[in-house]
């Protein structure tokens, strides 16, 4: 079943600047698959795009079966807030708010009660081998803790499809592997699907499957 | 909002400790300096009441229409005692002074003054003014002699007149007649007004001699109220008084004294501009820190919105930071509004080093020292003319933050 498809999705910005040119491709429910291509390819647009967060000028994107250019802007913040997590590349936690507090975030957007809210915030950073650093603030951690922070972030709504943007960029070797491994856990525990980008060919071997972007046009 | 976006937004106004508490310490400051002078000058201008009602005609005023206007002679009450015995049965009369009033010439063997002659009944005088317990000689008509005169130190100064000395008042009574009588200076009063030099107290009989008026007849009868704010009560009562003369009305002191009434207002008004003024410099002060905070989490708010919050939650969450910003200002404003004017309220808040001497008003002397009184009304007015101007100063960047896309603000830097 796939959870997201782009049917000959372009987007322009100006003369000087192209987005991305009738891309077409399927991710299925699961997969962890990798954006691929050199800066200004078109990756970060086409993950924007698909996560609801950018619009497009042509085609037809299909996240979670609905077609996104039919869907209200009010749908698609509950589509954000309900079923789609982010990481992005340069984390980007709340600087005044704990490692707990910065998890509880999507959990309170949604309403959910002060306990239940903790309860699951806590497993979510245990579940990304946080544990026991729950009260430390965001410039306590190291770069590899606050990624991990912001992938128990994106999880801990359950979501069924994380966005990660080059989620490895700012993290040395070592750590990058241990994230990719940690989306590898996560996703075989969970069936999470995830879809990063990244231009980096170390990483891109985590991925199920690579679609490679060039000039904003699909090169595989 | 729930308490974790409350106290998100807690943490936020705090990420900037330095510009938050300058722009508390202004919002506070404003709050304390506007309390203190709301709570200031409402006892002010009680005590500028107060002597007008204690040195003048009392809560409430009895007399032919027009004497307030030219205070003529002629213009006088033919029968005063029904109204004097209906106005004794009234619950709610403190005191109350039948009062023959005329001007005229004072003489003494050394010297003479023009006069405003006021014929009273010594002991009800006392009871609605305070001129018998400002006396620097002699009594207050207490020595029962007849033929005495009370007069004010001024006065006695320029006719060169002591305890015992004899002073002639000249004047013309109603009938056109010359009316002249000797009398025996028999106290002196001071009350540092307009009074020492041109007032002087004789008795009602004696005043209505002069006058050639009978004995049921006066100029004026003040009344002192055990409750002021019924006074409206009081005069509708009297209205529906039946057998009163033809043009007989009741005044109150608000329009026996209109200069003094229009001096308060304008006070008030200044006081209002000032609030205006000085809230508004402190309102500019939390739309500078909410703008900067904004600023400066463009990128945030982008983060914020591509998780899924939805904009108007933004919005909510800058006013909530602004009302949050003012709020300890306000708080911690009015408590030290309240200390100061409990301090000054102990001690007095005396304003002889901007003035020598005391104010005198409408013939009234006020005091510079004045003991503030904490009024929540106050606090109440202040608190909320903040909160509306931060609302409003709020609106702008809560919309500029309400108008970001995900995508740009997770661009910016």
């Amino acid at each position: 079943m796939n959870i997201l498809e782009f049917r000959e999705v372009s987007k322009f910005y100006n003369q000087e600047k192209s987005g991305i040119h009738d891309v077409s491709f399927s991710v299925k429910q699961g997969e962890i698959v990798a954006l691929a291509g050199p800066s200004g390819s078109g990756k970060t647009t086409a993950l924007n795009i698909a996560a609801g967060l950018d619009e497009f000028c042509g085609g037809e994107v299909l996240l979670l079966d609905r077609s996104l250019q039919n869907l209200l802007p009010q749908q698609i913040l509950n589509l954000r807030r309900n079923d789609v997590g982010f990481i992005f590349q340069s984390y980007n936690l709340f600087p005044v708010l704990s490692v707990l507090e910065n998890v509880e975030y999507p959990l309170a957007l949604k309403g959910v009660r002060f306990h239940e809210r903790i309860e699951r915030a806590k497993r979510c950073i245990a579940e990304v081998g946080l544990e026991g650093l729950e009260d430390r603030m965001p410039n306590e951690l190291s770069g590899g803790q606050q990624q991990r922070v912001a992938v128990a972030r994106a999880l801990v709504t359950e979501p069924r499809i994380i966005f990660a943007d080059e989620p490895t960029a700012n993290l040395d070797a070592i750590t990058s592997e241990k994230l990719l491994l940690l989306f590898r856990e996560l996703n075989e525990k969970n069936g999470t699907t995830f879809i990063f980008s990244s231009h980096d060919p170390r990483v891109l071997k985590f991925a199920d499957r690579v679609i490679v972007l060039a000039d904003g046009r699909l090169a595989n | 909002m729930n308490l974790y976006f409350l106290k998100l937004c807690w943490k936020n106004i705090w990420r900037n400790r330095r510009r938050t508490l300058i722009t508390v310490n202004a919002i506070g400051l404003g709050v304390m300096a506007l309390v203190f002078l709301r709570n200031y000058y409402d006892s002010f201008h009680e005590q500028v009441i107060h002597n007008i009602i204690r040195y003048h005609s009392g809560h409430l005023a009895v007399a032919i229409k027009n004497f307030e206007k030219n205070s003529s002679t002629q213009l006088y009450l033919k029968k005063s005692p029904p109204i004097v015995n209906w106005l004794k049965t009234q619950e709610n009369t403190r005191a109350l002074s039948e009062r023959v009033i005329f001007s005229g010439l004072a003489s003494s063997a050394r010297g003479s003054t023009n006069i405003m002659v006021m014929g009273i009944r010594p002991s009800e005088e006392s009871k609605v003014t305070d001129f018998a317990n400002k006396l620097i000689q002699g009594t207050f008509f207490s020595e029962q002699k007849d033929k005495s005169i009370v007069l004010g130190a001024k006065a006695a100064e320029t006719l060169h007149a002591v305890i015992g000395s004899k002073i002639v008042l000249l004047t013309q009574g109603v009938d056109g007649s010359v009316g002249n009588e000797l009398f025996r200076v028999e106290g002196i009063f001071e009350t540092g007004s307009d009074a020492d030099k041109s007032l002087a107290f004789i008795d009602l009989k004696e005043a209505r001699a002069i006058l050639s008026i009978s004995d049921e007849s006066s100029h004026q009868i003040a009344i002192v109220l055990k409750d002021e704010e019924k006074l409206n009560d009081f005069r509708s009562s009297f209205e529906a008084l039946e057998g009163k003369e033809p043009n007989v009305q009741m005044l109150s002191w608000k329009e026996l004294q209109r200069p003094v009434v229009a001096m308060i207002e304008l006070d008030r008004a200044v006081n209002r501009m000032l609030m205006f003024l000085i809230l508004g410099v402190a309102a500019l002060g939390i739309a500078n820190s909410i703008l900067m905070s904004i600023m400066e989490r463009t990128k945030e708010f982008g983060v914020m919105l591509a998780i899924g919050t939805a904009k108007e939650e933004v919005m909510k969450m800058v006013i909530t930071e602004t009302l949050l910003l003012t709020g300890v200002g306000v708080l911690l404003g009015n408590l030290f509004g309240v200390l100061v004017t409990t301090f000054f309220n102990q001690v007095g808040f005396d304003l002889r080093w901007l003035t020598s001497k005391d104010f005198v008003i409408q013939g009234a002397v006020v005091q510079t020292v004045s003991y503030p009184i904490v009024r929540f009304s106050n606090s109440l007015v202040v608190t909320t003319v903040i909160v509306i101007l931060a609302l409003a100063v709020s609106y702008f960047p809560a919309r500029q933050a309400g108008r970001l896309t995900p995508i740009k603000a997770l661009r910016s830097h």
